[in-house]
């Protein structure tokens, strides 16, 4: 419940907003520079195309027909004026309408002739180099003449990357300021989502009631509304899960009760022959309700049956007196000298949960120690504050490389008495997580055997102050 | 000793009974609470054994019922739902004691036999254990039937011993209600009496086991 929902989707929401806002907005303002450049690249060649087309006009008025021929009184100063530019090179041509030179570069030849157009416009290439050409036709006695002038075109190209260089900075700045805009304003509007996200992650993995409301946009009130059904759902499923368990309880205890009643009372009535057959049956129908209890407790020290279970002041200490008595018998029965070491302190947590703790964690201890050897139970505070209870023995110890196995259900060390049911240690480690308690368990001394400790948060300071 | 005892599971219940009966208990069954009521009502019974999960009314509800009609008799209950109920620990729900099943038969008469010498203890002033009587008003103890001789704090102690029986007395416990207003008794002291009551103790039927850490549990050898 808690991952996928609560840190993932909002991120990948919030990746698709900006994604979803900056490309177009990019692409739009790109185009924007476009069109930009062109409003204001044109007054400027605006003006280099008329005064290329003024050159024309003016070298028109020069050609005169005389003596029956066309000349042109062009002379060399004038010729020198309009060939100068400070950037471009300037060529010129003035042709007849047989296309004769009557002056200027022979191999300039002026545009062909556009209905309405005059003087006509036009871009070229000319001795390798670009140019922008204006021709200018106009009849004279001597017929029509072409005048053509035209200039490389460095001083447009000059022209037009100064107008982009100085559009391009706070366009580019603009569309900057529109990203950190999108993105600030993505974040700023994903903010409740993502706050939601992180109230649901820190929920206490048990906590079923409603999720925080709070400053929930109205947008995901459906989802919240979804989510708090689906927490309902889970909520009835755990209690129906906890009414089976104590039917399931009842229907297979008191039969097994009653078998191994039964079997207690008749074994010893059994012909020699029979009895050694008895104590076995007996045996195992013992074993079959330890397991049975086991698997109950594990069933109901799970996270999802903890609905039924209130958390309330236990004393430790308390715990282990009144469960000596009963772990009592079964050393004595194994001649295993069972002590306790307790020192009085108080934890918040489900009682039997803890006596179940308590309980496998002390007989695993008298199942894995030879008979004549020593189990010592302890409760108290160690050195930083926190609530423990421990359990050591001076049995044959467990290797390191086993110390994490011993946890998984069912799972059974190498040598062990036959007793267990492999379901104890798992249990410890269940109640343990209930209870955010940290299990370790280290070699007792150099020599062998085992410690179990099991480390509880520290409780508050005034609890403290209390005891 | 009249036991009256209401469990549904036949199996269970036959079982319970020829157990009780073969130790010396005449037993009363019944299957389900509502005639139970009326049986207590009428009968008096010296310890009432009741599984809680009945059919119709629950075993819970049984003990609440009777106890508010002033009977007192000491009541062991059954249960199969260890830790379900957290009433079933504090004992708060009228009963005195209770046995999760499957549970094994020696203990069931184990914590009877504790019941009901607390509630004699009560009402007839005497306290048993083994060949062990104790005379609450007299003050006087006899082993076989022949006087045993103890000190105050001896009497004392063995009388704490056999009221907790089967359950732990803590030293703490013992300690505390050994201490009067002008003298105080050390955990050191209290550890001397035991041992010189283990020795007058000898071949009485009892024994004094010591839980290290914790305190003393006076256990029967030989029932009767």
């Amino acid at each position: 419940m808690k991952s996928p929902l609560a840190e993932h989707s909002p991120g990948t929401l919030r990746r698709r907003l900006l994604i979803l806002l900056s490309l177009p907005l990019t692409l739009m303002l790109a185009v924007s520079l476009i069109a930009d450049y062109r409003i204001a690249f044109e007054p400027a060649a605006e003006a280099y195309d008329h005064a290329l087309t003024d050159d024309a006009v003016a070298l028109a008025g020069r050609v005169r027909f005389q003596d029956g021929t066309l000349q042109v009184d062009l002379p060399a100063a004038a010729e020198a004026v309009l060939r100068t530019d400070r950037s471009d090179k300037e060529y010129l041509s003035i042709r007849m309408a047989d296309d004769r030179l009557l002056t200027g570069d022979a191999d300039l030849h002026p545009e062909p002739r556009l209905l309405g157009v005059n003087p006509r416009l036009s871009d070229a290439e000319f001795r390798g180099r670009k140019i922008r050409k204006a021709t200018y036709r106009i009849d004279t006695a001597g017929g029509e003449i072409a005048v053509t002038v035209a200039e490389t075109t460095s001083k447009r190209e000059h022209a037009g990357s100064k107008i982009l260089a100085g559009m391009m900075l706070p366009n580019i700045l603009m569309l900057f300021a529109a990203l950190a805009i999108v993105y600030v304003g993505v974040r700023r509007g994903l903010a409740p989502l993502m706050l939601l996200g992180e109230q649901i992650g820190r929920r206490a993995p048990h906590d079923l009631g409603p999720l925080p409301r709070g400053e929930v946009p109205a947008e995901a009130e459906p989802l919240i509304v979804a989510m708090d059904g689906l927490i309902g759902d889970l909520r009835t499923a755990a209690l129906a899960q906890q009414a089976f368990l104590a039917n399931a309880a009842h229907q297979l205890k008191t039969p097994l009760a009653g078998l191994q009643t039964q079997l207690e009372l008749h074994v010893e009535e059994l012909p020699p022959a029979y009895q050694e057959r008895g104590e076995r049956l007996l045996d195992a129908t013992r074993r079959l309700g330890h397991l049975t209890h086991q698997l109950l407790a594990l069933a109901r020290s799970g996270p999802e049956a903890d609905v039924s279970q209130e958390k309330r002041p236990v004393d430790l200490d308390r715990l282990l007196e009144s469960s000596a008595s009963a772990w009592f018998d079964l050393a004595l029965a194994r001649q295993i000298d069972l002590g306790f070491e307790v020192v009085p302190v108080q934890i918040d947590g489900s009682q039997w949960l803890l006596r179940e703790l308590l309980g496998n964690l002390i007989d695993n201890a008298l199942n894995y120690t030879p008979s004549g050897g020593k189990v010592t139970a302890r409760c108290g505070r160690d050195e930083v504050g926190r609530p423990f209870v421990e359990v050591e023995d001076n049995g044959p110890g467990i290797p390191a490389t086993e110390r994490e196995r011993i946890f998984e259900r069912f799972y059974r060390a190498e040598g062990s008495a036959g007793q267990g049911t492999g379901l104890g240690l798992a249990i410890v480690k269940e109640v343990a997580e209930r209870h955010a308690a940290r299990i370790s368990v280290h070699a007792a001394t150099p020599a062998g055997g085992t410690c179990f400790r099991v480390s509880f948060p520290s409780t508050l300071p005034d609890r403290d102050f209390l005891e | 000793m009249r036991i009256l005892l209401v469990e549904d599971d036949m199996m269970l219940a036959d079982s319970i009974r020829e157990g009780l009966e073969k130790n010396g208990f005449s037993v009363d069954h019944l299957g389900a609470a509502e005639p139970a009521e009326s049986a207590l009502t009428l009968t008096h019974y010296d310890l009432a054994i009741i599984d809680i999960g009945l059919p119709r009314m629950s075993g819970l509800e049984l003990i609440r019922r009777f106890r508010q009609r002033g009977i007192t008799l000491p009541v062991l209950v059954l249960t199969a739902r260890d830790g379900l109920d957290d009433r079933i620990q504090g004992l708060d729900l009228g009963a005195d004691d209770y046995m999760v099943k499957p549970f094994q038969l020696p203990e069931l008469l184990a914590r009877m036999r504790a019941l009901i010498r607390r509630s004699c203890s009560a009402t007839s002033s005497e306290l048993k254990a083994g060949l062990i009587r104790l005379d609450l008003a007299r003050r006087e103890a006899t082993l076989g039937g022949a006087p045993l001789e103890l000190t105050g704090r001896e009497w004392d102690i063995l009388q704490q011993l056999m009221l907790a029986s089967p359950n732990v007395l803590t030293k703490q416990k013992m300690v505390e209600s050994l201490s009067g207003w002008d003298n105080e008794i050390t955990a050191n002291a209290v550890e001397i009496y035991v041992s010189r009551l283990r020795q007058k103790l000898a071949e009485s039927g009892v024994e004094i086991r010591t839980i290290r850490g914790i305190g003393y549990r006076l256990d029967e050898i030989t029932p009767g």
